[in-house]
């Protein structure tokens, strides 16, 4: 037996330990075939409904909430209270306008599905940002995981020394693993362009005393980890997170971090911005295997200048997301990645004093590209002020199942919490948007 | 009350200490509503066939004391000093002297401005209410108190630095609100304010009746507003008695206006940024209802006149007194809310876990742990006059305080009887400032004047704008306006230059462009200066390069994301009470690697030059053992880590393992 195939062995019987300490008993037969070591899904239901096809999710959150009446859903023919100096400009797909300052989206029309139709509830930033991300309203007592948590516990790695599931820019705030292990958050990195800090060995350090230091680490923290390794998550979570931070220092991977080794071309095509930095970035990980990538975008909160901030924010998202939809299809990516913009809520239509936009929760816009998604269509509909659902209304919880049935994850599976009450990707009640599909 | 001689920060400890008298319990008193306290959860635990944890040893004690109160880990010399201590009362004594120190000060302010959200860096008030919050806290400026000041807050930072509580949310009104509602009543009425509220009794006309009565709220300074109507007078003089009756823009009203306008745009450049920095109520403006409203009981877009939902009635008050009112409700002791919300986040505070949970998230039919307890706490808090440290050291005085922490963690939102205190990561402020001890000779506990400097010299700057004669100040306006074109036209100019540089080769054009570069450079910064007579703050860094350490709490807030406190969970100051300890990878990359927390990194460090005064390897391992983990390695960890000592490498690996270990990490 060679070398290859013993580490592909004990890979294997890694992944159905992990099978078994993952589920434990809550889940049930089709379970095992999530594990297939490619795309998520074996699942023939999921399949025929054209979910499965994305092995990553590229996820854009506009945080503070961003204006759909001014992006996604643009209303032309609305009073000039409502419209302001926004202007509507058409795309490479008849019918289908988009806001003017998203022109180079605009080209990118037939590979993207604008969902129109999202209604929540939640008006607040907190309460609306924890919504979109888990799929259920907040509340005092369960900690609910976000999306990528979700996809990072019910996804085999397609990479042994990265992480599943990387968060760029994320505030504070963002729910994370919720009541999952943290071991199934998100690597956090906080500036794109400097990359993942701290992955090399000090100066004055060699291999040998590095790995001195790892083990004197356990046997100081012997009797330590006897009283509390299993009563509390936090020490739990610093066991892995010192194993992954290893695994992670090692990993012939981790170039994936560096930004400098991409030509100064693609650099500039996505824009000099933190954010869109963060967007090249989250292209980087997935080429090499990262399931979930998040992309956090803050600032959208327009309470007044509403029109001067979107012509300095809107074209940032504008390039950066262009140019991951024409880099991801030159490198035959697209197919496989869904690449997701969310924001916790739209902006009141009315235009409010000080050329400001309020809250909106009651209709707003997101999209969704590549991965199975069939582009060319705007799902769902408001009405002509952009203040009413009127098509397909759809929340935060069938945003998540579409993301899961992307990813060949069944959106219904559920998983209980320690405290034995039952969750799902999709939410309490959510169904993933079939007409997305193909 | 003996104290422990303090090697650090002494002369600034000995201002700060507040004076005896001002105290609002007795000594004896403070006592007995510990002793109370504890027989109140034993009494709970025994009718629930628990007992309580065992007490803790002196190690463990003094570690948690410190964190818990002080905000850091105990140096060595304190370590030490308390070791040596024979006093029988010598962990009350250590309690004491920490609640009084300027370490507990810079502590509850890292909890306060969480809570708070306070960004200091936030245009010019955000370092008045920063500054404003510090010396509160500091001067024990009761709770009820403090929050009073800010929900009746109005006029400019300047003269009133609370107003950074409602600055901070401009425009945000309803959002301030919900805010208000859920960090000091604990009520999460936030979805009311777009429909009504899902599983309770709040409807949408509720949420607006009680918002109401921060009324119409009015970004702009009536200062200003005074002094553009003096200047208008002076300088526009007119004849009042002439023209009686004439109209339009001939009229004497006409007139007035227009010179008003005149003066307006003059001063424009001098007060716009200071005007940003003010509110207050309009009388004659009220909360209407959203466009959108959906419910029959009112129509969209109606007035709604203030009304509380919850606790003492109240309706029907004048718009001019609305704003006072609601400060005085909220702050009640009659209020249903405040003080049991504040006693509780206090409470968790010191035991890691609320005797309700979540904290912030009550109902009238809350039923939390102990609830006898709860209300003796209630009771405390009124007692000691909602004077913070007093209520705290009743809590760190009990004998629930210096028992073992239980070793499996409470379920997210549970509250079940308390055996002692919860298992905590360090918080990313208590690792910061626990990193300084470690790696610095000295560290200052106290604030650093700074700050107050460049706010008081900010406030008598802007005072004395507005005092200014008014030849004076249209001739400043003047300036300042004409500094603003010169400045726009040299960067326009600057920016030019760069990028002509930028495609030129090496030589003496490209030098001549390089020095054009640097003099628009410097023009840019005089011109910067006259354009902003008023309403600069420079603020520069925080204490980095300072001999002298200064702790979190006194760097501006938040930290940069890229930082190690940030990277820890501190907060982004964007929600309440945001900072977290979750684990992640890059903080065990940071503690394994990052140049930050590498305290033995060669000669010339404070742990290597007192390592270096060490006599024997016993010595040296214990040093080490007391500067991290404050206490003596115990027989067993001697016979394991002596001989590591001898060798330079395997005593370095020893230090490094131990600061990336759980025991140095978690508070215990």
């Amino acid at each position: 037996m060679n070398a290859n195939q013993l580490n592909e062995l004990s890979r294997r019987d890694f992944l159905t330990r992990t099978a078994r300490t993952c589920f434990g008993l809550t889940i049930a037969g089709s379970a095992s075939q999530l594990f297939s070591p490619r795309a998520l899904a074996a699942d023939p239901a999921i399949l025929k409904a054209g979910g499965g096809k994305a092995k990553h999710v590229i996820y854009l959150y506009m945080s503070g909430g961003m204006t759909h009446i001014d992006t996604f859903d643009p209303k032309p023919e609305a009073p000039s209270d409502v419209r302001g100096p926004t202007k509507a400009i058409n795309t490479n797909v008849d019918g289908i306008q988009l806001g003017h300052c998203l022109p180079m989206l605009a080209k990118h029309m037939d590979k993207v599905a604008l969902i129109r139709s999202l209604s929540t509830t939640q008006g607040a930033h907190e309460q609306g940002k924890y919504l979109m991300h888990t799929g259920y309203t907040q509340r005092g007592t369960i900690e609910h995981p976000s999306s990528g948590s979700w996809v990072s516990r019910l996804s085999t790695p397609l990479n042994d020394t990265l992480p599943s599931f990387v968060l760029v820019g994320g505030g504070n705030g963002h729910p994370r693993s919720g009541f999952f292990e943290p071991q199934y958050g998100p690597l956090p990195v906080g500036d794109p362009s400097q990359g993942l800090r701290n992955v090399k060995q000090r100066n004055n350090t060699d291999d040998a005393s590095f790995e001195r230091q790892l083990s004197l680490r356990e046997e100081l923290d012997h009797d330590f980890d006897a009283k509390f390794h299993s009563g509390q998550r936090n020490v739990r979570a610093y066991s892995d997170a010192y194993d992954s931070a290893v695994k992670l220092m090692h990993s012939k991977d981790l170039e994936a971090f560096d930004l400098s080794r991409e030509k100064a071309d693609t650099r500039a095509a996505y824009g000099s911005d933190r954010f869109a930095q963060g967007v090249l970035l989250a292209r980087r990980l997935v080429e090499r295997g990262v399931r979930f990538v998040e992309v956090e975008y803050g600032g959208f909160d327009w309470h007044s200048d509403n029109f001067e901030q979107m012509e300095e924010k809107i074209p940032v998202l504008d390039q950066a997301l262009s140019a991951l939809l024409t880099d991801l299809s030159a490198k035959g990516l697209l197919e496989e990645t869904l690449v997701v913009v969310a924001t916790e809520f739209g902006r009141s239509p009315k235009i409010a004093n000080n050329a400001g936009r309020n809250h909106f929760p009651k209709a707003f816009s997101c999209l969704m590209a590549g991965g199975g998604i069939k582009g060319g269509q705007a799902y769902g509909a408001t009405d002509e002020t952009a203040s009413n659902v009127i098509d397909k209304k759809v929340g935060a919880e069938d945003f998540n199942a579409s993301i899961a049935h992307a990813l060949g994850i069944p959106f219904d599976l559920v998983l209980n919490s320690p405290s034995k009450r039952p969750f799902k990707m999709g939410g309490k009640e959510g169904k993933p948007m079939a007409e997305l599909f193909v | 009350m003996k104290t422990l001689r303090r090697s650090l920060a002494v002369a600034a400890f000995a201002t700060l200490v507040p004076l005896a008298s001002a105290k609002t319990l007795t000594e004896k008193e403070v006592d007995a509503a510990a002793t109370k306290i504890d027989g109140l959860v034993e009494a709970d635990l025994s009718a629930a066939g628990i007992s309580p944890n065992a007490l803790v040893d002196d190690g463990t004690f003094l570690r948690r004391a410190y964190l818990g109160i002080a905000g850091r880990i105990p140096t060595e010399e304190e370590t030490r000093e308390f070791f040596a201590n024979e006093s029988p009362d010598k962990r009350m004594e250590l309690i004491d002297m920490l609640v009084a120190s300027p370490g507990f000060d810079s502590h509850l302010f890292n909890w306060a401005g969480d809570l708070l959200r306070i960004q200091t860096k936030q245009e010019q008030f955000g370092l008045g209410w920063h500054v404003w919050l510090r010396k509160s806290l500091a001067e024990d400026k009761p709770w009820d108190e403090l929050v009073y000041e800010m929900l009746g807050s109005e006029g400019h930072a300047s003269k009133n630095p609370a107003v950074g509580y409602y600055l901070r949310d401009r425009n945000m009104q309803l959002d301030n609100f919900s805010n208000t509602m859920q960090v000091f009543l604990g009520r999460q009425i936030g979805c009311a304010q777009c429909h009504d509220h899902p599983f309770d009794d709040w409807s949408q006309y509720d949420y607006y009746q009680m918002a109401a009565f921060g009324g119409g709220f009015t970004y702009d300074s009536k200062e200003v507003r005074n002094v553009i109507q003096r200047v208008s007078m002076d300088i526009f003089p007119i004849d009042e008695t002439a023209q009686i009756g004439k109209k339009g823009k001939n009229g004497n009203k006409g007139k007035r206006n227009n010179a008003n306008n005149e003066v307006r745009k003059t001063l424009n450049p001098v007060f716009k940024d200071f005007n940003k920095n003010a509110l207050f109520d309009d009388p004659t403006k009220s909360l209407r209802l959203p466009e959108d409203y959906q419910y029959k009981d009112a129509a969209p877009k109606s007035e709604v006149s203030a009304e509380t939902l919850f606790g003492e009635h109240i309706e029907g008050i004048s718009p001019a007194e609305r704003r006072e009112t609601f400060a005085k409700w909220t702050t009640s002791p009659e209020n249903p809310f405040f003080t049991k919300v504040i006693a509780n986040r206090m409470w968790a505070r010191v035991f890691g876990h609320g005797l309700q949970e979540p904290i912030d998230d009550w109902s009238e039919d809350s039923t939390p742990a102990h609830p006898e307890l709860m209300a003796f706490l209630e009771e405390m808090m009124k007692e000691a006059d909602y004077d913070l440290r007093t209520f705290s050291q009743i809590l760190f005085r009990t004998q629930l305080f210096q028992r073992e922490c239980a070793p499996e963690e409470a379920q997210t939102g549970t509250a079940p009887l308390v055996q002692g205190p919860a298992l905590r990561r360090m918080t990313a402020e208590q690792l910061f400032d626990s990193m300084l001890v470690l790696t610095r000779e000295e560290i200052q506990d106290a604030p650093p004047d700074k700050w107050e400097e460049v706010w008081e010299d900010y406030a008598q700057n802007v005072g004395e704008h507005l005092n200014m004669e008014s030849k004076e100040l249209m001739a400043l306006g003047k300036a300042a306006g004409e500094a603003e074109k010169a400045f726009e036209a040299v960067k326009s100019e600057s920016r030019r230059l760069q990028v002509a540089i930028s495609k030129m080769d090496n030589g003496k054009e490209k030098e001549k462009a390089m020095a054009a570069l640097r003099k628009t450079r410097e023009e840019l910064k005089e011109y910067n200066q006259q354009r902003y007579p008023v309403g600069r703050i420079e603020m520069g860094g925080g204490g980095k390069n300072n001999k002298m350490a200064i702790r979190a709490a006194d760097y501006p807030a938040p930290f940069n994301p890229a930082s190690l406190v940030r990277e820890f969970g501190g907060s982004d100051r964007s929600i309440p009470s945001s900072g977290d300890t979750i684990p992640t990878v890059p903080q065990a990359l940071a503690l394994l690697n990052d140049y930050q927390t590498d305290i033995v990194k060669g000669k010339g460090t404070p742990l290597y030059n007192r390592l270096s005064s060490a006599k024997s390897a016993e010595e040296k391992l214990e040093i080490v053992f007391l500067r991290l983990y404050s206490r003596k390695p115990d027989g067993e960890e001697r016979e394991r880590y002596l001989p590591l000592v001898s060798d330079n490498e395997t005593f370095r690996s020893l230090i490094r393992a131990m600061l990336t270990s759980n025991r140095f990490i978690f508070v215990q």
